[in-house]
């Protein structure tokens, strides 16, 4: 599959198809998931009602390492095959996944507050994604600053791939160091079986953000071959450069 | 994209350049850019700046990714050596040091004493690298490139910083290089001269900018 | 000499003769902890307890400062064209220069380890954790470094950058490190931390080596 798409052309015509019916489906669910969550799903006998956050929450932490795993995917079949386009895709990949980060540590932040007093706890998951915060920055900055596109896109591409080596290993070890101090943490998504009309909502959200991840990146990778396609146009041709005799 | 081939046939050293495109930004250097080097050549480079002289010796020298095209050595083609506009000494080792290090890098038997006297620089041996004239660096770097033992020469801008003197000492090594069955890239700003038999210019014109 | 050690060589005789890279991360590392003692009020029970943090948070800084000069010099004179034109490997290459750069930045800041542990009034036995924790992380410290230097070399804000994307890497091993003092005291040699900082400084080199000779192989796109 990603071979076709390897082609500019045709993943525009496949994007035209593809792109509206991602923004509606993410449209949506993301209306289901958020009528369901507010509306038609218990309050927590602890958390009152603040255990709604947990539906904007939860699918933004699901979602922010969705999307860091396909950038690191797409990075790696740019770095291999060198395919302009999974280059395209890793890149326009983290600007949505920084947002979601962000959106997790925020309601992370505000629900902590209204359940545990605090906004920030150094436990596994928040410092977890504060890191991955960093790991989005400073994937973006490479973008950002390295002038030539074609070295940018390999160093950045090396970028995503180390890090995500790296993200099981903070995992890992902030897990550990979390066992040393025992600090609370956020425990109702631990519970197994968690109840069908917890579950539903929070899963319409998570697919609602997917399709929203995947919207925003087709049309990001199609509006970068479009720009492309416009310099190329307006390009003088390559003079004719022969040998002569002195 | 096509690797660069290297043939090892024990035939003469030579280079040939098929269907080479190089983009730089948004600028398309070269297209279909076809060539061959040969034995006992001297390819003069020339054009204004911009034109993408530099791309194309870093292109030929394996320094810069080609989009596409292939450029095939025959011969030895580890021996190929470039010398860009920077004579790449570190300031503070002496001219001696710097071109050890060079040689155990380089590991070729080529005497280093007679080579540093044939560029007229073993009086400065010791002399750290940052005391030299411009001048006189570039001759530490000619130096350099004689260590190198290369078939295949690609020089930027060799003679900018030099003399009268300097300009006929280049003359003469390029000359003992074809003579010995090398190849040599000079990109230039200035007229290109006569050395050996075969002498060939390549203009790349005129820059426009967009 | 082959062209490993003639590189070492090479790198060592310029940290000795410039004193800039070797000079500047000690006394950072000397001034960081001197004013943690003050900022701190002074108490030594409270800079007790703190020590491993603080004198982790001056060796991780101290390094940080130096990655951005690691590449940088072969890069702008051109060494770096002339090493590949050589056939030099790109491995041989990275590993030569973080061994040189190990040699001019962590060696001394463990030969002054000792002063300023007398300074925070640190136990020997926790000071000799100490020395060991750094030891083992220091691998992955250099080489992970190298790669986030390798990967900005030549970039205009390059120090500021190679800071943001160090720190992730970096966290595994201040968590490791920072607590590993402690356990040494307690449990010593068979703490868990030693192993895991072992650990990491292997997978360190073994992903960090072929990065960073790949982060500068981009230097010819």
């Amino acid at each position: 599959m990603f071979s076709i798409l390897a082609n500019p052309k045709r993943f525009l015509s496949f994007a035209r198809v593809v792109a509206p019916v991602f923004g509606l489906v993410a449209l949506a669910t993301i209306c289901a998931g958020i009528w369901m969550g507010l509306w038609n799903s218990p309050e927590d006998y602890q958390q009152g009602h603040s255990v709604r956050i947990m539906y904007v929450h939860v699918p933004a932490a699901w979602a922010s390492m969705m999307a860091y795993g396909v950038m690191a995917i797409f990075s790696l079949i740019a770095y291999v095959w060198r395919h302009p386009i999974a280059d395209e895709i890793a890149k326009a990949a983290a600007l949505p996944g920084l947002a979601f980060t962000f959106l997790a540590l925020l309601t992370g932040g505000l629900w902590g507050k209204l359940s545990w007093g605090t906004y920030w706890q150094w436990d596994g998951r928040m410092t977890s994604y504060l890191l991955l915060f960093f790991l989005y920055v400073g994937y973006l900055s490479i973008w950002e600053t390295i002038e030539n596109k074609k070295k940018a896109a390999r160093i950045a591409g090396l970028v995503a791939m180390v890090g995500s080596i790296n993200l099981p290993i903070i995992k890992f070890s902030v897990d550990w160091w979390n066992s040393l101090h025992q600090t609370s943490t956020i425990s109702s998504l631990d519970a197994p079986g968690l109840p069908a009309e917890l579950l539903w909502p929070l899963l319409l959200m998570f697919i609602g953000y997917s399709f929203f991840f995947g919207w925003v990146v087709i049309n990001r990778v199609r509006y970068e071959i479009y720009k492309a396609r416009k310099i190329r146009k307006s390009k003088s041709p390559a003079p004719n450069i022969t040998l002569e005799k002195l | 994209m096509e690797p660069n081939v290297i043939n090892n046939s024990p035939e003469q050293h030579s280079l040939k350049v098929t269907d080479l495109r190089i983009k730089r930004g948004s600028k398309l250097l070269f297209d279909g850019t076809s060539f061959n080097a040969n034995a006992g050549d001297v390819i003069w480079i020339t054009g204004s700046n911009g034109s993408g002289k530099t791309s194309l010796l870093r292109c030929l020298a394996g320094l810069l990714k080609q989009d596409s095209g292939t450029i095939i050595y025959s011969g030895n083609a580890t021996a190929i050596a470039y010398l860009g506009h920077q004579d790449s000494h570190k300031n503070d080792l002496t001219v001696l040091e710097n071109l050890e290090f060079w040689g155990s890098i380089y590991q070729t038997p080529v005497d280093l004493e007679k080579t540093m006297q044939r560029v007229d620089i073993w009086r400065l041996r010791d002399l750290k690298a940052k005391n030299l004239s411009a001048g006189q660096s570039r001759r530490v770097a000619l130096a350099r490139l004689l260590l190198q033992d290369a078939n295949i020469w690609f020089l930027d801008e060799l003679a900018a910083p030099l003399d009268e003197a300097g300009r006929d000492l280049i003359t003469d090594l390029t000359s003992a290089h074809i003579a010995n069955g090398g190849v040599a890239f000079i990109a230039t700003h200035t007229i290109p001269f006569k050395i050996g038999n075969n002498a060939q210019v390549m203009d790349l014109g005129r820059h426009i900018h967009g | 000499m082959d062209r490993f050690s003639v590189l070492i060589w090479r790198d060592l005789r310029l940290a000795i003769r410039s004193k800039t890279i070797w000079l500047q991360s000690v006394l950072f590392f000397v001034i960081f902890i001197a004013l943690s003692g003050i900022a701190m009020g002074g108490d030594n029970d409270s800079l007790g307890r703190f020590a491993p943090a603080l004198i982790w948070l001056a060796v991780i800084f101290a390094l940080l400062l130096s990655f951005e000069g690691l590449f940088r010099d072969d890069y702008q004179d051109g060494s770096l064209d002339l090493l590949k034109i050589s056939g030099m490997p790109g491995s041989t290459y990275v590993t030569a220069k973080a061994t040189a750069h190990w040699m001019s930045i962590v060696l001394p800041l463990l030969i002054v380890l000792p002063v300023v542990s007398l300074l925070l009034g640190l136990s020997f036995s926790t000071y000799a954790g100490l020395l060991f924790a750094i030891l083992l992380a220091s691998p992955a410290l250099i080489i992970l470094g190298s790669f986030c230097g390798a990967c900005l070399v030549g970039n205009k804000s390059g120090s500021m950058l190679i800071i943001l994307l160090a720190i992730p890497l970096f966290v595994p091993l201040i968590i490791f490190g920072t607590s590993a003092a402690d356990s040494y005291v307690v449990s010593g040699w068979n703490a868990v931390e030693f192993k895991a900082l072992l650990g990491l400084s292997l997978i360190s080199c073994a992903i960090g080596i072929p990065a960073t000779a790949a982060a500068l192989d981009a230097i010819h796109e």
